[in-house]
């Protein structure tokens, strides 16, 4: 009751905001509008009339210029802006939320630059390759420390993400371990601490959010078993140790996805754990097997990843819409991107196996 | 052209004789190297097919390897730089070799994977498709090597082809009728002084049936001389002249 009679004191506006936003993310409709263009031009002229908000970013994107790598970056653009104007408006807990969702685009950036500066490579064109949600100021002062230790020790001063490396990483980790391995490790403290936060906001927030992190975290250690499975030097406890404690399968189904050794196997426990979540993705999986067009666990994973989030806009008063806004935006650049790369290399048959339908 | 070749030659049986080894042994490389060349021919046209057959498949797989670089892309985001941090040393190598055609050497690309199951990237997302991009692209990759190394092959089996022709139509049109040539005129300069040695022989044997003649004819002459008085004081002693007496025992 206290959510409903105080959330629009704070976070109404923004709220507001964010579902206005929502109210213009791309329908089945308009996708078919889309995957009908014969050229990237004509994708173009689509997506800039006034019903969406990307005229002005891809205006000037003509001839030689237009192409999907920038297309998309164009696209992510206004999502930023957008992003940022949310962002701008929160305070108290909204904006440490939004915080929190920044921090996963810092660690990619932040591992990024750590490996480049170690090998020397030119910090301009490393930042340009950063994300701009993920982008804060003291991360240029991270990347000129001469040497592997006293990078080290500016991340724990200098950046929000130092609680994260303290806890998994140490300076001998920077050197020796891959970029993946290392996003991995910091990935799963993040996701602990952002269920940590939104279960400590309490309310219909921690309800949602509980339930969209848990379904990550599954979602990360499904796709950790059935992609490392080939590689069989990687112990089942360095798999085990990528998993956050907490998720529907956790933690038995956790240590028995790690153990797995070969597909099958996992897919079998999902179908008998799991029938009626995971089980039914498998299905689905098994159901196209084969063909073309099918698709892998994760793009199905992904899929219903994305289903979760527009349910979270069902629900009212909590602050997952913002999470889930951003995720179903990121879909949907992704869905023009492949939209666009389609046309592109001339496999419009092959546009309907990655388009998601948000709404 | 031909006629210096002639005038070389001293016109003999000897030279005759190493002529004629010399055409055998023309005609002899005149065919292996014919030979040779269809080989060579043969092996060109079998393999200009299997280029082409080659360069149309090529269109498809590489538009198929990069198109599941769209599709890893799609899961994984851009994770390139990831790639580019985790190579450390080549891991596709290419080793030169020789193939032997009718003698001729060939050159030829062997691609070698060094390490065909790669490496561990996208764990949490879009290993898999990644997995996959990277089959496709060694596909590409191994498809072009092989290309390479078909088309190197072919341009150094035309320039063998060109040299053994030039030498097959030398001999053919050059050599082989020039000592042809040689041969007729040898032949012809022997069959001359045959010929000169016949009528020298036909005059000596005039001259000399002249003089028969003629000795028959003072033969004639004298016998009409002494008749048979001469022909009984043929048979008397020519030292002394004089009769012997009949020796009886």
């Amino acid at each position: 009751m206290a959510n409903l009679a105080f959330f629009n004191v704070d976070d109404g506006f923004v709220e507001a905001v964010a579902r206005g936003f929502r109210g213009r993310i791309l329908t089945q409709a308009d996708y078919q509008t889309l995957c009908q263009a014969e050229s990237l031009e004509d994708l173009r002229i689509n997506l800039s009339t006034a019903e969406f908000d990307y005229g002005p970013f891809i205006e000037d994107l003509q001839g030689d210029k237009l192409e999907p790598g920038v297309l998309q970056k164009r696209l992510n653009e206004c999502l930023i802006t957008e992003f940022q104007y949310l962002r701008s408006q929160a305070t108290g807990d909204l904006a440490k939320f939004f915080d929190f969702m920044t921090y996963q685009f810092m660690i990619d950036n932040l591992v990024h630059l750590i490996k480049g500066a170690l090998k020397n490579e030119d910090i301009n064109t490393l930042l340009e390759d950063c994300n701009p949600l993920g982008f804060f100021e003291e991360i240029k002062l991270v990347c000129s420390q001469p040497s592997a230790k006293e990078m080290f020790d500016a991340i724990l001063v200098d950046t929000p993400l130092a609680e994260y490396f303290v806890e998994c990483l140490s300076i001998e980790d920077l050197t020796e371990l891959n970029v993946d391995t290392m996003k991995d490790k910091l990935y799963k403290q993040y996701l602990t601490a952002f269920m940590e936060f939104s279960q400590s906001l309490g309310g219909t927030t921690a309800e949602v959010m509980t339930e969209l992190l848990e379904f990550e975290a599954d979602r990360r250690a499904i796709n950790i078993a059935v992609n490392s499975i080939a590689f069989a030097d990687i112990a089942t406890v360095d798999k085990q140790k990528l998993n956050p404690d907490f998720g529907t399968l956790y933690p038995e189904g956790f240590i028995t996805l790690a153990e797995a050794k070969d597909e099958n196997q996992i897919y079998a426990y999902l179908e008998k754990e799991f029938g009626d979540t995971f089980g039914a993705l498998v299905r689905d999986m098994r159901k196209d097997e084969g063909t073309e067009h099918a698709k892998c666990i994760e793009e199905l994973l992904m899929d219903y990843d994305i289903h979760l989030h527009t349910l979270s806009f069902y629900q009212q008063f909590h602050y997952g819409i913002f999470y889930s806004y951003m995720k179903l935006k990121e879909q949907e650049i992704r869905n023009i991107h492949w939209i666009a790369e389609c046309i592109n290399q001339n496999k419009k048959h092959r546009i309907n196996q990655n388009v998601v339908f948000i709404f | 052209i031909r006629t210096t070749m002639s005038k070389q030659v001293a016109p003999n049986r000897m030279v005759l004789q190493s002529l004629k080894a010399k055409r055998v042994g023309a005609k002899k490389g005149h065919g292996l190297l014919k030979k040779k060349a269809d080989a060579l021919k043969m092996k060109l046209r079998r393999m200009m097919s299997v280029i082409i057959e080659h360069k149309e498949a090529m269109g498809g797989v590489m538009a198929d390897a990069f198109f599941s670089g769209t599709e890893a892309r799609y899961v994984a985001g851009n994770f390139l730089p990831m790639v580019e941090e985790g190579v450390k040393k080549a891991t596709f190598v290419v080793r030169g070799g020789q193939e032997n055609v009718a003698g001729v050497k060939i050159p030829n690309f062997e691609p070698i994977n060094l390490n065909p199951d790669g490496m561990a990237i996208g764990m949490a997302a879009g290993g898999a498709r990644i997995k996959q991009s990277r089959e496709k692209f060694t596909t590409a990759l191994e498809s072009i090597i092989t290309l390479a190394s078909m088309q190197t092959s072919f341009i150094k089996l035309d320039e063998a082809i060109k040299v053994t022709s030039r030498r097959v139509n030398a001999l053919e049109h050059v050599v082989i009728p020039r000592i042809e040539e040689t041969i007729a005129f040898v032949l012809g300069e022997l069959d001359e002084l045959e010929r000169e040695e016949f009528f020298r022989l036909k005059m000596v044997q005039g001259k000399k049936a002249l003089r028969v003649e003629e000795e028959e004819k003072i033969l004639k002459a004298f016998e009409a001389q002494g008749g048979m008085a001469g022909a009984a004081s043929s048979a008397r002693n020519l030292i002394d002249d004089v009769v012997d007496a009949d020796i009886i025992f």
